[in-house]
């Protein structure tokens, strides 16, 4: 049942941390410590994903917390680095010349640049399809603070996609919609 | 109608949050704003996109066989570990009197070495195949012997880390035992693997773990200067996947002597070592251990 769910776990570590050998990793830690857990965990409506994703977040933050002081050391030893790797990244479509059928390839990017915490709400919603609750449950959040995230996180997608809102969102406050 | 669905509402209706009722009394209210449809639509939007392209993302089905089989072998472990406690105990103890006898045996044989070897080195285990490379620096270019320079960099990284973080050593992450290592290192790397004694050279033991080096499924063995905390060896140990194209027994130099951090490699058929070092000489002089302890 744990291994049905291989697939998501493994994608969404991978869009949290970037890089396959991290998310290898993470999700081998998190479905370590499921195993270790298991005979606390009881099968519910939610189902087992809800139980797992919570395991693999924690395990993610808790590798941050960990990375945080590696990079501390890492910024004293820089210069005794041969070089550093150079990141590429993809361009973002700009502004006014860009519609839905051409920013697919950007969103990857655009969502991996998003703040840790926005980037974790907005993949388990948009990409597992989870409900506000469930995400709440997984990252150990209130709900409103869900609903806060998401929409930041839209708000800066929808920025950095450079997708003209010349009839959205702040149009829309005149026309019967509370702030 | 002035004001009759707040912002936050609007944007759970978009998400499919709101309850059968009230999603269609906002339905009937943007049946008459075309400009909330397209807002609706442009966050239903951003998420079906999003979805789309970040479902993409590659998986591993490597990794997952190797946690079918974590599964599996856990399933059997669960069996023993539902025995009564006190068998638990008895193993335990069992364990401690093992561990003492083999301590003490270590520790006469040592004693007995340096009565009958004063002041000799160890001896190395064995001949070590004549470097492959000629190149004092870094390999120049990636896909060097199935290395690449980021490779190296990374390695280099990762020794420079661990060798600074003292701390980094105490953590149930990097065991000071060997025997301790994380079950998914022990996996491939084996139960039967002894930590060679390098103390003949000024280096010891300091601890052993799983490390995301390059490629995944690493075992991060470090070793300390016994009078210089800030020098060190790292050994990272993969199951061989290919990911090298020398040939088994091969020592391949990836940064030379004058490389502020050098790095040898070799392999056998089953695994992978990639060696790096703060000093060239010691560098090779630690392969010589490692080369015949664990790679035999």
């Amino acid at each position: 049942m744990a291994l049905a769910q291989f697939d998501s776990m493994y994608r969404l570590a991978h869009h949290l941390t970037g890089n396959a050998v991290d998310a290898d990793d993470v999700v081998q830690e998190a479905y370590l410590r499921a195993l270790r857990a298991e005979e606390r965990f009881e099968l519910g409506s939610a189902g087992i994903r809800p139980w797992l994703f919570r395991i693999l977040a924690n395990v993610y933050r808790n590798r941050r917390r960990d990375n945080a002081v590696e990079q501390a050391v890492l910024a004293n030893i820089h210069d005794e680095m041969v070089e550093q790797p150079s990141d590429t990244g993809a361009s973002i479509v700009p502004f006014g010349e860009m519609n839905w059928e051409h920013v697919d390839g950007a969103i990857g990017q655009a969502v991996r640049s998003l703040p840790d915490g926005l980037r974790q709400c907005f993949l388990l919603f948009a990409m597992e399809d989870m409900k506000y609750r469930e995400i709440a449950h997984v990252l150990e959040i209130p709900i409103g603070t869900v609903m806060s995230r998401l929409s930041r996180a839209r708000r800066q997608l929808l920025k950095q996609l450079a997708v003209a809102q010349p009839a959205g969102l702040g149009a829309t406050r005149n026309r019967g919609v509370q702030p | 109608m002035k004001n009759p669905v707040s912002r936050q509402e609007l944007i759970a209706f978009a998400d499919g949050e709101l309850s059968g009722s009230r999603a269609r009394e906002i339905r009937t209210f943007l049946a008459g704003e075309p400009l909330l449809r397209a807002e609706v639509q442009q966050l239903r939007e951003l998420r079906a996109r999003a979805a789309e392209a970040l479902r993409t993302a590659p998986s591993n089905p490597q990794l997952r066989r190797r946690i079918e089989a974590m599964f599996d072998q856990a399933e059997t472990t669960g069996q023993i570990s539902s025995r009564p406690l006190f068998t638990i105990r008895r193993l335990a103890v069992a364990a401690v009197v093992l561990i003492s006898i083999a301590a003490g045996l270590m520790f006469w044989l040592r004693q007995s070495r340096e009565v009958t070897e004063p002041m000799m080195a160890k001896k190395p285990m064995g001949e070590l195949p004549t470097p492959v490379s000629g190149d004092d620096n870094l390999l120049p270019e990636p896909g060097s012997k199935g290395v690449t320079r980021n490779v190296v960099l990374a390695a280099t990284r990762k020794h420079l880390i661990c060798e600074r973080m003292a701390d980094h050593f105490y953590d149930r992450r990097f065991p000071r035992e060997i025997a301790n290592v994380p079950k998914v290192a022990a996996v491939y790397l084996g139960a039967d693997v002894a930590t060679p004694d390098l103390s003949s050279i000024g280096l010891e033991f300091s601890g052993a773990g799983g490390c995301s080096f390059p490629g995944g499924k690493t075992l991060h063995v470090l070793y300390r200067s016994k009078t210089l905390s800030t020098r060190c060896v790292s050994l990272f140990v993969q199951p061989f996947e290919h990911q090298v194209s020398f040939d088994a027994g091969a020592l391949v130099v990836l940064a030379g002597p004058t490389a502020a951090h050098p790095m040898l490699s070799w392999r056998s058929d089953r695994l992978v070592y990639f060696l790096i070092g703060d000093d060239f000489a010691e560098t090779r002089g630690a392969a010589e251990f490692f080369g015949q302890r664990l790679g035999g």
